[in-house]
């Protein structure tokens, strides 16, 4: 209800500043009557023709629906009223073409949402002048025909439109529903999953703990039997050396023993020496003495 | 004698097989110049009137419409490459001739101009480059336009058979 009375004024609003906004909206065009007009058709018909995407031909189509009108409303303004006539059946035309690119697009699953509300929004701004060629007083009764007609297929095509992106918004606000609903069940399955993996984690960490205990305890027992075998060796080692050490003492002092005995024989002889020498001198002396005293003797 | 017996039995044949040649080279001749559509003697013309011949080019072939604004509008194509040949007459100036041209294409912009030619680029999704070529002489009562027009991707790859087809047209 509330849209209506928002659309109701809205198009008020468009009626009434209907006059001013037709001005505003007539864009340059070539006069029908030109001898160059053809030509333009034609320049139209290759552009259509070379452009392959449907949307893209769609707003073609709705360009050209803009230039009949336009077109139109000039040739009614030079008095060309079966000219004038002519080119909005044409726009006609044109406006049905733009649908029928539109259909195909959606077929052909093109995303024609944007193209779309650029079609309505011109063929909103068509409307208000299609009303406001309406209320001219020279137009004549068959061209007033064909406006009555082409605002109706406007306002259902409008309409259509409309009701298409209500349904789509259906569609949408659908899929946004699943996609709460699935992301729902995906974080509490996320939860779940991240709940199992702490459960484990503490598991293997105390595990990991135990082992990590038993490692420590082993290498201790091992370090233990390292020390007491190093201090067995050392003491061993030492009991050896101090082996060693007195041995070699006893030697030193057996040397000792042996030097000093030796001294001891080597004095004795030596003195042993000096008292058979001195016994000798002694023999000797006491020897000439007696050889004086028997000289004496003699004598 | 039978010498000379076996010597014109084979004369005769020579000429014979001889004749027959000639006479195949002619229907072949003729049979060609049937197919294309022209008489001996004459050149052969992809599309010819009071205003404009436009002689055979590889590629390009006449475009049938069936659009009541094509009958004073000569269209051509060549795979994506599409030329339209018209004529106005000198009563309005080349200028306004060229202005009312430029409305003709809406939202583009004008990549080129000079005096006989203005090259356009549409401001759309699709880009369509056109190429205008004005033929303005003092002797000739109208003005000659050939429009070619491609899409802008494909401009580069065309621009031989473009100049080919130039080429090709003679104003009368």
């Amino acid at each position: 209800m509330k849209k209506i009375v928002i659309s109701s004024i809205t198009f008020g609003f468009f009626i009434l500043f209907a006059g001013n906004t037709l001005a505003a909206e007539n864009e340059e065009v070539i006069d029908p009557t030109s001898e160059l007009y053809d030509t333009s058709r034609v320049i139209e018909d290759t552009e259509y023709e070379l452009t392959e995407e449907t949307t893209e031909k769609a707003l073609l189509q709705d360009a050209y629906a803009d230039e009949r009108l336009s077109e139109a409303e000039l040739s009614l303004s030079e008095g060309d009223e079966d000219k004038a006539e002519e080119l909005l059946e044409e726009y006609e035309d044109h406006v049905e073409k733009v649908e029928e690119d539109l259909e195909a697009a959606t077929k052909d699953g093109e995303d024609v949402s944007e193209v779309e509300e650029t079609v309505v929004d011109n063929s909103k701004k068509r409307s208000v002048n299609l009303l406001a060629l309406l209320e001219r007083e020279d137009l004549p009764e068959t061209a007033k025909a064909g406006i009555t007609k082409a605002l109706e297929n406007q306002k259902r095509a409008q309409e259509k439109v409309a009701k298409k992106r209500e349904e789509e918004a259906a569609e949408e606000a659908k899929e946004r529903e699943e996609e709460v609903a699935e992301e729902a069940k995906e974080r509490e399955e996320e939860v779940a999953e991240e709940a199992k993996e702490r459960e484990e984690e503490v598991a293997e960490e105390a595990k990991e703990r135990e082992e990590e205990a038993a490692e420590e305890a082993k290498e201790r027992e091992e370090e233990a039997a390292e020390e007491a075998k190093e201090r067995e060796e050392e003491a061993a080692e030492e009991a050896k050396e101090r082996a060693e050490k007195a041995a070699e003492k006893a030697k030193e002092r057996a040397e000792r023993a042996a030097e000093k005995a030796q001294e001891k024989a080597e004095k004795a002889a030596e003195k042993a020496k000096e008292r058979a020498e001195k016994a000798a001198k002694k023999d000797k002396d006491r020897d000439e003495s007696d050889e004086d005293e028997d000289e004496n003797d003699d004598e | 004698m039978g010498y000379r017996t076996g010597l014109t039995l084979i004369v005769c044949i020579l000429l014979l097989v001889l004749g027959a040649c000639q006479n195949v080279r002619e229907q072949e001749t003729q049979d060609s110049q049937k197919a294309d559509g022209a008489k001996p003697g004459e050149e052969n013309y992809l599309f010819e009137n009071d205003n404009v011949r436009v002689k055979q080019t590889s590629g390009w072939q006449e475009q049938d419409s069936s659009s009541k604004y094509a009958k004073e509008n000569i269209m051509f194509q060549n795979g994506k490459l599409k030329a339209i040949l018209t004529f106005v007459s000198k009563d309005k100036s080349l200028e306004s001739i060229k202005s009312e041209l430029k409305l003709s294409f809406g939202n583009t912009e004008i990549v080129k101009e000079n005096e006989n030619y203005i090259a356009l680029l549409s401001n759309r999704k699709e880009r369509i480059r056109t190429d205008i070529y004005f033929n303005v002489t003092n002797e000739e009562e109208n003005i000659g336009i050939l429009i070619f027009m491609v899409p802008f991707g494909a401009y580069e790859t065309n621009q031989a058979k473009i100049e080919a087809f130039k080429n090709s047209v003679q104003y009368l």
